[in-house]
């Protein structure tokens, strides 16, 4: 009788400790896996609709700048080229009363290409549509210095009419960011860069201007010397445009066909010294506002800001380096 | 427990039906329950009995009260830290609905607040350079989650020209509070992490929150199980409880292949006489006697003893079986003594007449030499 007692006693133990242990089993612990690290690496930097509230906080920057034709709080959200290309335009405003047609900014865009690359500087390139004008689209060039501060925007080349951009991974895939000595192509970025200056300088004379496809800042750049040049001439003056690339002014984004797209801040001092007796005036209206009150004399420099984007092909493509937008105002007139 | 045992009992036994499985049940001596059918019946089917139920029952909780909660929250304490980060992968963890709390314990400082934001690993990477921080690397057990302190390399940005933690462009969504902060997300990826920034250095409590769609379910192998053991109790209450010559009777009314039927007897007894011949020195003469037209009713008289259970029973005499039940057992010795089981049959099947066993043993000659000579050929 005790026995069968300490049997079922045993038994009951058994079965308590063996409901005990399949109690409240939630299934097996889900774990980290270093797939998801690799995941986490690859992953672009910014979804399109970061870009959208943050290029949306930028323009909103410009627009109140803009409104209240003050440049002073452009450095929030603005810098490098594209600073003192609006702070000029804000000035030039000043003077006019409103601002000029091409610093028109469309919210919308066509494309946007978001960076992959995990270390800083970041450089987002947005293009957008057209104005409601029907002037060309704009390329934006955003840019992320180090990681606690904001984007910023940078440069701001107006396309080209008719200009082929590379192709670009969707915005969910993201592309790789260029470096300026980026190889496998005609020429790395820099010395795309550097020639262009050199051809926009000497025009065909200059010993690369066969590595690059006509455009419009060439062709303009060129008829407006020459028009300067003849009235200089008759007036016995003269005048020299030199182009320098800015230093460390240059961002690149890799396309999904091989090229790089490059922009880069060129900057040009315009000289023109009026023959004796005469005073050289400023040669345009932006020109003249930012020349303001001062008193001419008989030689003007004038500094001019300029952003260029350059498609940089891969090396055997058998394409020369294009082109494809820019932006040039004048930051500065001075009489000397 | 005992009823439903029961019933499980009488549910098997009912698969047979009442008036065949009683009688299979008794073997031929007096209509009494055979030992073999008492301990499957009475031991084995309810041990399997209470064993499904016992399944079912352990189904039917892990489907009700142990059923894997869809809701799961862990969380942890630290102590010390100002940001504390998750490791990739560990947001959709559980699911990819997630709700994440930071409450930093302490009253809240004068200008200090508690913020969370989600973004890439690398964004939080680069905004911890140089800072040292917590990482909340995954789950110990399904309300706790692991950490690890960890330094962020590269140089703490200079003061000035940074951005307020609320307002990066890095975060894809950001919750700031005065003591604690809140960031729901619906679709987490393993590529985001959760970055939060107590302000100060402090104490908090980080939580997660994940609804789970998918539980595992625990209650189908248990009532897969319990299936599988209620048929095996049906099983041995039937089928396995009769006595084993019984069962073989069916498989030999069925006719598959009858003839090639070895019986245990027999197997023994040709082993036997095997050995036998090695030691007389006289293999051929004996082999050569055994396919021999004589020697072929011995042969049959051996088969038809070893297997009873071809003569149909109800022209079979019972009593005279059981008085000639023994005559099993010396079955292997019975080659050594060639006439000797001719008389045994004789007797067993005393209500056949001898004309008729004599027809009957003329006929099986002539199946059996047919039979030998298939054998030889092959």
């Amino acid at each position: 009788m005790t026995a069968r007692r300490i049997t079922k006693l045993a038994a009951g133990a058994l079965a308590a400790a063996l409901c005990a242990g399949l109690a409240g089993c939630e299934g097996r612990l889900p774990a980290v896996t270093a797939a998801d690290g690799d995941q986490a690496a690859a992953a672009p930097d910014l979804t399109a609709a970061q870009e959208r509230k943050l290029r949306g906080q930028i323009l909103d920057v410009i627009k109140q700048a803009d409104d209240a034709k003050d440049a002073s709080g452009l450095a929030a959200r603005l810098t490098g080229p594209s600073l003192a290309v609006r702070t000029s335009q804000i000035a030039v405003a000043q003077k006019t009363g409103q601002m000029d047609n091409k610093a028109t900014i469309p919210d919308k865009i066509a494309q946007t290409v978001i960076p992959t690359d995990s270390g800083w500087p970041r450089t987002v390139f947005t293009i957008t549509t057209t104005t409601d004008d029907q002037q060309s689209n704009r390329l934006l060039v955003l840019t992320q210095d180090s990681a606690r501060e904001n984007y910023k925007l940078w440069g701001l080349a107006r396309l080209f009419q008719g200009a082929q951009l590379p192709n670009f991974a969707v915005p969910s895939i993201g592309s790789p960011m260029g470096t300026p000595k980026d190889a496998g192509l005609v020429a790395t970025p820099e010395q795309a860069v550097e020639r262009y200056a050199d051809v926009l300088a000497k025009g065909d004379q200059s010993e690369f201007a066969a590595d690059f496809a006509d455009d419009d800042l060439r062709r303009t750049l060129a008829e407006q010397s020459a028009k300067v040049q003849q009235a200089m001439e008759a007036n016995a003056g003269t005048q020299e445009q030199t182009f320098q690339v800015a230093p460390g002014q240059l961002k690149v984004m890799r396309s999904a066909d091989g090229s790089d797209l490059v922009v880069a801040e060129i900057d040009s001092v315009w000289t023109r010294a009026a023959g004796e007796g005469r005073e050289s005036l400023p040669a345009s209206d932006a020109e003249t506002a930012l020349f303001g009150g001062g008193q001419a004399t008989s030689t003007m420099k004038v500094t001019y800001v300029n952003i260029i984007a350059l498609v940089v092909p891969p090396k055997d493509s058998g394409l020369k380096i294009t082109a494809v937008g820019a932006e040039r105002q004048p930051v500065k007139v001075e009489a000397v | 427990m005992t009823d439903l045992n029961e019933t499980t009992m009488a549910g098997a036994g009912g698969l047979d039906g009442d008036q065949t499985a009683a009688p299979e049940a008794r073997d031929g001596r007096g209509g009494k329950p055979s030992r073999h059918a008492i301990v499957m019946r009475g031991v084995v089917t309810p041990i399997l009995g209470l064993l499904a139920v016992a399944a079912i029952l352990l189904g039917w909780l892990n489907a009700t009260e142990w059923r894997p909660s869809t809701e799961v929250t862990a969380r942890m304490r630290v102590t010390d830290t100002r940001y504390v980060v998750t490791d990739p992968g560990v947001l959709p963890l559980v699911d990819d609905a997630v709700t994440l709390e930071a409450k930093a314990s302490g009253r809240a400082g004068q200008d200090q607040q508690v913020c969370a934001a989600v973004g890439n690993a690398k964004d939080a990477t680069g905004w911890l350079a140089g800072n040292p921080y917590v990482r909340v690397t995954g789950m110990t057990d399904w309300t706790t989650l692991s950490s690890q302190r960890a330094s962020a390399s590269g140089q703490s940005a200079p003061e000035d020209g940074q951005v307020a933690f609320a307002d990066s462009d890095m975060w894809r969504s950001v919750d700031c509070g005065a003591t604690s902060a809140t960031l729901t997300l619906k679709k987490a990826t393993a590529a985001e992490v959760v970055l939060i920034d107590l302000g100060r250095k402090t104490d908090a409590t980080v939580s997660m929150h994940w609804t789970r769609s998918s539980v595992p379910d625990f209650a189908m192998p248990f009532f897969f199980v319990a299936g599988l053991l209620a048929v095996l109790a049906a099983l041995t209450a039937s089928v396995f409880a009769m006595p084993p010559h019984k069962r073989r009777k069916r498989i030999v009314e069925s006719r598959t292949k009858p003839v090639e039927e070895v019986a245990v007897g027999e197997a023994i007894a040709g082993s036997l006489s095997g050995l036998k011949t090695a030691v007389s020195f006289k293999p051929r003469a004996k082999r050569r006697r055994r396919h021999a037209a004589g020697a072929v009713p011995a042969d049959a008289a051996l088969r038809e003893q070893s297997q009873p259970t071809i003569v149909d029973p109800a022209s079979r005499n019972l009593v005279a079986d059981a008085a000639s039940a023994p005559s099993e057992e010396p079955a292997p010795a019975a080659d050594s003594a060639a006439p000797a089981p001719a008389g045994g049959v004789d007797d067993a099947t005393s209500v056949i007449s001898p004309a008729e066993l004599q027809s009957y043993f003329a006929r099986l000659a002539q199946e059996m030499g047919d039979e030998d000579q298939k054998g030889e050929d092959r």
